[in-house]
């Protein structure tokens, strides 16, 4: 053969692969109102970027009839790109090429490609679409999940892993995704469930359909296993390209900053926000507008436990990390999902050097018999334990009421806040004056004639008392009582000062957070 | 969603309450009635060895449900008499669906 013959044959192979499972199944894939694999790598990675590896690799499985069967690039697509500039490492499962079915070679391309992304520091994007492990390969598949799961979790905190799901996840297949940083899903076409609808009806006896078990908006708004969801998969890409503008490429780096803008005020008034009475409800996150830069909040899980509100914004052309108390719903209380959610963004902050900005308006732990028997205590010791750990630049803003261990675990002096600043409209209390008034002045009301009208005075006595920022201010543990109009300023001010901070916890292996 | 009221230690706040939330369910096990033995997961009934009016001890042998792959023999938390029996052998049943009433 000539060289232009052979580099012909070179080019019509490829061709051949790269069609996947043929015209009849991409067609398949498209009535789903899916993307194919290879669509969806172009969609998601700057133009002309993508460089596929391992395009040649083949299965060895022998056993029922595999052997004569040939399966283009084992049904998963990987390679290395570029996404807005930044390097990325990218896999996607081919689900026309026998379901996107896991075997052994499937797996050892996707670990392939974690382990130059783990080498070259840079984020790793899996794109799920698979029916699950090849069968036919037995045991081998389940290694090959294995092998996934422990590059997943040797990858955590080293660098950012996001997970896609776009079509099916099921079995053991998602624990790969559970690993990751963040998960991504559209609805109608993602599910992710330990056991199908099919199983759970057989053993069970309940009837379940896919999308209720485990669609998008399931794990969106009752799991929380979802970090984002949208309604196609081309906004999903453009999601996940908005995440990595908050970044960085590994716990190395810090994310790239960019120019400062300031927010819309004319929308947000800081003061305005904020209504009269302190029993009301506002949108946390209309005071989160009014300070950062652009106005522009991304938040990150909005549909679950929803009393907290965390996400990424820019302060003075930094990426930082919010965390906020949301008054909006269920008074801003603190509870098991509301903790879980909170201290696992703390901790994704902490590991890629992302500082972080806390406000509070909570006033304390949600009571209730159902709390306490879903773990409140184990739960909630997560937040206090992830800010506690966390090194980064932490700064909190203390907006309305922070009573009692509320008060503590929103990032305050005790747990290493470098910056605690206070609205005068600040509440530093045990509890609030209703419930502390009760409590210490129990005798005098019950005593006096007119104990409804004692109660009122006690507890405005108290309110005048103690429900305000200066008792804090004198011990020292707020550092300044600001006043609300500049609070960008000062925020930025607090940022910059601190932002080199350098900090590290004893020797140890590592800690013990509760789980 | 309507503003609705929660009370924290005494407070009332206004406030919205999420539906996912309010339809959660609740954790029954230490708080439901012993007198009362209903299904803690959905099955069938294979065996049933007691009647109504029969004397039980604590411990003693109530049913059989097949859930699961598991034949699972559902106790007596209590001593009493058996008062009302809600299932028949061959029954499934749905999760916290009474089956025994002893008093």
């Amino acid at each position: 053969m000539s060289i232009n013959e052979t580099i012909r044959s070179w080019f019509n192979k490829k061709e051949i692969i790269k069609k996947g499972g043929g015209e009849t199944a991409i067609e398949k894939q498209y009535e789903k109102g899916k993307l194919t694999a290879r669509d969806r790598i172009n969609a998601l990675l700057d133009k002309n970027t993508f460089l596929e590896t391992d395009l040649f690799v083949e299965h060895g499985a022998k056993e029922f009839g595999l052997d004569k069967k040939k399966l283009a690039a084992d049904g998963v697509i990987t390679g290395i790109g570029r996404i807005n500039n930044k390097k990325v490492c990218v896999y996607a499962q081919d689900f026309t090429v026998a379901g996107g079915s896991l075997g052994k070679m499937h797996a050892l391309k996707i670990t392939k490609i974690m382990d130059l992304a783990i080498k070259a520091g840079v984020p790793v994007v899996g794109i799920n679409d698979s029916g699950g492990a090849r069968i036919q390969e037995g045991v081998d598949a389940l290694a090959g999940y294995g092998d996934i799961f422990y590059r997943n979790t040797l990858a955590s905190g080293v660098i950012p892993q996001i997970s896609v799901i776009l079509g099916p996840c099921a079995g053991g297949a998602v624990y790969s995704p559970a690993l990751t940083d963040f998960v991504f899903m559209v609805r109608d076409i993602s599910n992710m469930f330990i056991t199908g609808p099919q199983i759970i009806k057989t053993v069970l006896g309940e009837d379940i359909s896919k999308e209720e078990l485990g669609g998008a908006e399931t794990h969106f708004t009752i799991t929380g296993n979802a970090h984002f969801i949208s309604n196609s998969e081309q906004e999903t890409f453009k999601q996940i390209r908005k995440l990595f503008e908050f970044l960085p490429s590994n716990y190395r780096e810090t994310p790239q900053t960019t120019y400062s803008v300031e927010p819309n005020i004319e929308k947000f008034d800081v003061t305005s926000i904020l209504p009269e009475n302190p029993k009301k409800p506002y949108d946390i996150r209309d005071i989160v507008a009014s300070i950062v830069d652009k106005s522009e909040f991304f938040e990150v899980q909005s549909g679950w436990a929803s009393n907290i509100v965390v996400g990424f914004a820019h302060m003075d052309g930094k990426p930082i990390g919010i965390v906020a108390n949301q008054p909006l719903i269920l008074a801003g209380v603190l509870d098991v999902d509301s903790s879980d959610k909170a201290a696992r963004f703390v901790r994704f902050c902490d590991s890629f050097n992302i500082p972080l900005l806390s406000f509070v308006d909570m006033p304390g732990y949600l009571p209730g018999i159902d709390q306490e028997y879903s773990g409140v205590i184990r739960h909630g010791a997560k937040l206090l334990y992830s800010y506690s750990e966390a090194t980064v630049p932490k700064l909190t803003l203390i907006i309305r009421k922070a009573y009692g261990g509320g008060y503590i675990a929103m990032c305050s002096k005790h747990l290493g806040a470098d910056v605690v600043y206070a609205w005068p409209t600040a509440e530093i209390a045990v509890m609030g004056p209703e419930g502390a008034a009760n409590i210490i002045f129990r005798k005098e009301i019950l005593n006096s004639p007119n104990p409804a009208e004692m109660r009122k005075i006690k507890i405005k006595e108290y309110t005048e008392k103690f429900a305000n920022p200066y008792i804090a201010a004198s011990r020292g543990y707020v550092d300044a009582v600001i006043n609300p109009d500049e609070t960008r300023k000062n925020i930025i001010l607090g940022l910059n000062f601190i932002i080199d901070k350098k900090k590290s916890l004893p020797d140890k292996k590592h800690g013990n957070i509760p789980l | 969603m309507k503003k609705e009221k929660i009370n924290i230690n005494y407070t009332e706040y206004e406030t919205y309450i999420p539906e996912s939330l309010k339809n959660r369910r609740t954790i029954y096990k230490a708080v439901k009635d012993k007198k009362k033995i209903s299904t803690f997961i959905p099955g069938t009934i294979s065996s049933i060895f007691v009647k109504e009016g029969d004397k039980v001890q604590i411990g003693q042998k109530l049913l059989i449900l097949e859930a699961m792959k598991m034949e699972n023999e559902i106790l007596s938390p209590v001593e009493g008499i058996i008062k009302k029996i809600y299932i028949k052998k061959g029954d499934t049943t749905k999760k916290d669906q009474l089956q025994i009433e002893i008093e």
